[in-house]
């Protein structure tokens, strides 16, 4: 199992674009342990023979949508989250070299 | 040292759907940016994608004409990655259960046919459009969420001639089916190439190149070809292949590094939690297979069987949809099904070009077209006249008025045309001696002699037969 230390949540915060302060990683530390503490109790579960499973309830469904124009937004929804806009797109700095 | 080319291809095809793979928002090309999205497509949180019933059956039907098994238990996978053309983070595709598997396409060679096998075909989503300058990127999520599916073939094409007759073949199945516009230009239809050399004999792969973005069949082959040359060039000085991704420079005619392969990149596949298992009808799978439009193969064969024409001509007709389709709206009025093929595949294509007319701006009306060559084949009007007629049909006249108007009306009139006969021949002792001589050519002469005389109206064929009769009669 991962070590839940300094370098740990630092480099997981990194990686979404996050800045954790000292303070922050000593909450998550203690978090941690209280979480891992919890998972371990799964431990005295007997598994043996048991597959893993990837729903919750693994009913098979049998809905389709039809293919009929429903909901569209307008330009002007679509575009009011972004933080610039030009000439109706969403314009970020550039991707690619 | 003689090397092996070995090639294997992806295609991505755009369905032709109404809405999104997973969202209700409409299907466009060229609409104004950003209009054609809801909140799945943007990828907002708390919003549920659902799968379109029209995506899984035009994949059903492609997955039956490739020769792929149908998986009947739909299932969604998550390919993470983190790019500003895909906004969820991730795409939905299906990475471990395609709804096909197998299959081939069989293709035409030098050597004969070939079936090139598929490994697999799966449902996924488009990402957004993008455009790149210097003041930054901008981002069109109209195609963001349109449906795809993706054919993987096995490493099975041996040159590019090989791989743009898949390519083509691949085009005309899906554009037969109705399942997909295939406009390479438009990016409907988008095909990536792996391509690598290895000795001839090895039966371990070189190191592969993928080549992107070609946007039309002739360029699959022209940039494989140079892909080809480049690597050959490489090896052959010792050196090693570079594991990249290329794409085609038309203007310089080669391959060009757009970015290097750093080994495998991780997606994270994971299974779509958000998309529960989906357990197709048997009935509703067997009844799109039942219905299957006709494909290009068994259509070429039906010209061959049923309207008698070369493999060459069916081949041509087929390869064209609109060709084709107006030859049979041509043969519905006629029974000179030769005929007709050689006035579509010659004549009016090269109307067509000429005026540089799409197929779909096609003047010329089926039923005129067939009108013109059953007057010809009942004599009415001679070959060359037809020409002439053809040419008026174009404008959008009726063949019997332009025949009128221009009195080409051919005289097939046996007692008007036999009074003509008699006094040509009257008028030509000597061809008639040189005839009992057995010089043949005195009837091309009297025949010459005899449409002079009708100033060209005279059914020529009939015209030779009577001289003939009017000859042994003397």
């Amino acid at each position: 199992m991962e070590t839940f230390d300094k370098e740990y949540f630092q480099k997981l915060a990194g990686g979404i674009m996050l800045d954790v302060n000292d303070e922050e990683v000593e909450d998550l530390k203690q978090e941690f342990a209280i979480l891992t503490s919890q998972i371990q109790l799964f431990d005295k579960v007997d598994t043996e023979g048991v597959e893993p499973m990837i729903y919750p309830f693994e009913e098979e469904t049998h809905f389709l949508r039809e293919d009929v124009v429903d909901h569209v937004l307008s330009q002007q929804d679509a575009l009011k989250n972004a933080k610039s806009v030009r000439a109706g797109h969403v314009h970020v700095p550039k991707v690619v070299k | 040292m003689n090397y092996e080319t070995v090639i294997g291809i992806e295609i991505h095809c755009e369905l032709k759907t109404k809405t999104k793979m997973f969202s209700s928002a409409p299907v466009s090309f060229g609409e104004v940016a950003n209009t054609c999205v809801n909140e799945i497509d943007l990828g907002h949180p708390g919003c549920l994608p659902c799968v379109n019933r029209e995506a899984v059956r035009l994949a059903i039907k492609a997955a039956t004409a490739l020769h792929c098994t149908i998986d009947p238990l739909v299932r969604f996978d998550r390919k993470n990655y983190y790019y500003s053309d895909l906004p969820k983070g991730f795409q939905i595709t299906q990475q471990f259960h395609p709804i096909g598997s197998g299959g081939y396409v069989e293709i035409d060679t030098e050597e004969g046919k070939k079936k090139i096998r598929l490994n697999r075909m799966h449902m996924e989503e488009d990402t957004a459009k993008q455009f790149h300058s210097d003041a930054g990127t901008l981002i069109d999520f109209n195609r963001a969420g349109t449906p795809l599916i993706e054919i993987v073939s096995e490493p099975d094409m041996r040159s590019g001639a090989q791989a743009a007759a898949y390519v083509e073949k691949l085009r005309m199945i899906l554009l037969y089916l109705g399942v997909s516009d295939v406009k390479m230009e438009e990016g409907s239809m988008r095909c990536d190439v792996n391509i690598s050399l290895r000795p001839q004999g090895s039966d371990t792969f070189g190191t592969k190149t993928e080549i992107k973005n070609l946007n039309s069949i002739s360029n699959v082959q022209k940039a494989i070809d140079a892909e080809v040359e480049r690597q050959r060039a490489i090896l052959e000085e010792g050196g090693v292949i570079e594991q990249a991704t290329r794409r085609y420079d038309e203007t310089k005619k080669t391959t060009v590094m757009m970015r290097k392969k750093e080994g495998n990149v991780d997606y994270k596949y994971f299974p779509e939690p958000n998309i529960f298992p989906i357990r197709l009808d048997d009935r509703w799978i067997a009844d799109i297979q039942e219905h299957l439009e006709e494909l290009p193969d068994q259509r070429k064969e039906r010209y061959m069987r049923d309207f008698g024409l070369s493999d060459y001509d069916a081949g041509v007709l087929v390869a064209t949809r609109e060709l084709a389709d107006f030859y049979e709206a041509v043969c519905a009025h006629t029974n000179a099904y030769k005929k007709a093929a050689n006035w579509v595949i010659v004549e009016l294509t090269a109307a067509l070009n000429k005026t540089n007319t799409k197929w779909k701006d096609n003047p010329c009306k089926a039923a005129s077209l067939a009108e013109m060559i059953n007057m010809v084949e009942k004599g009415d009007i001679s070959g060359k006249q037809a020409k002439i007629v053809f040419e008026e049909i174009l404008k959008g006249k009726e063949p019997k008025q332009v025949v009128e108007e221009k009195g080409m009306k051919q005289m097939s009139d046996t007692g008007e045309l036999l009074t003509m006969i008699q006094s040509v021949l009257d008028a030509n002792p000597q061809s008639i001696a040189d005839f009992k001589n057995g010089k043949d050519r005195a009837v091309g002469f009297l025949v010459g002699q005899v449409m002079k005389a009708s100033k060209g109206q005279a059914n020529p064929a009939m015209t030779n037969r009577l001289i003939q009769e009017e000859l042994k009669k003397r």
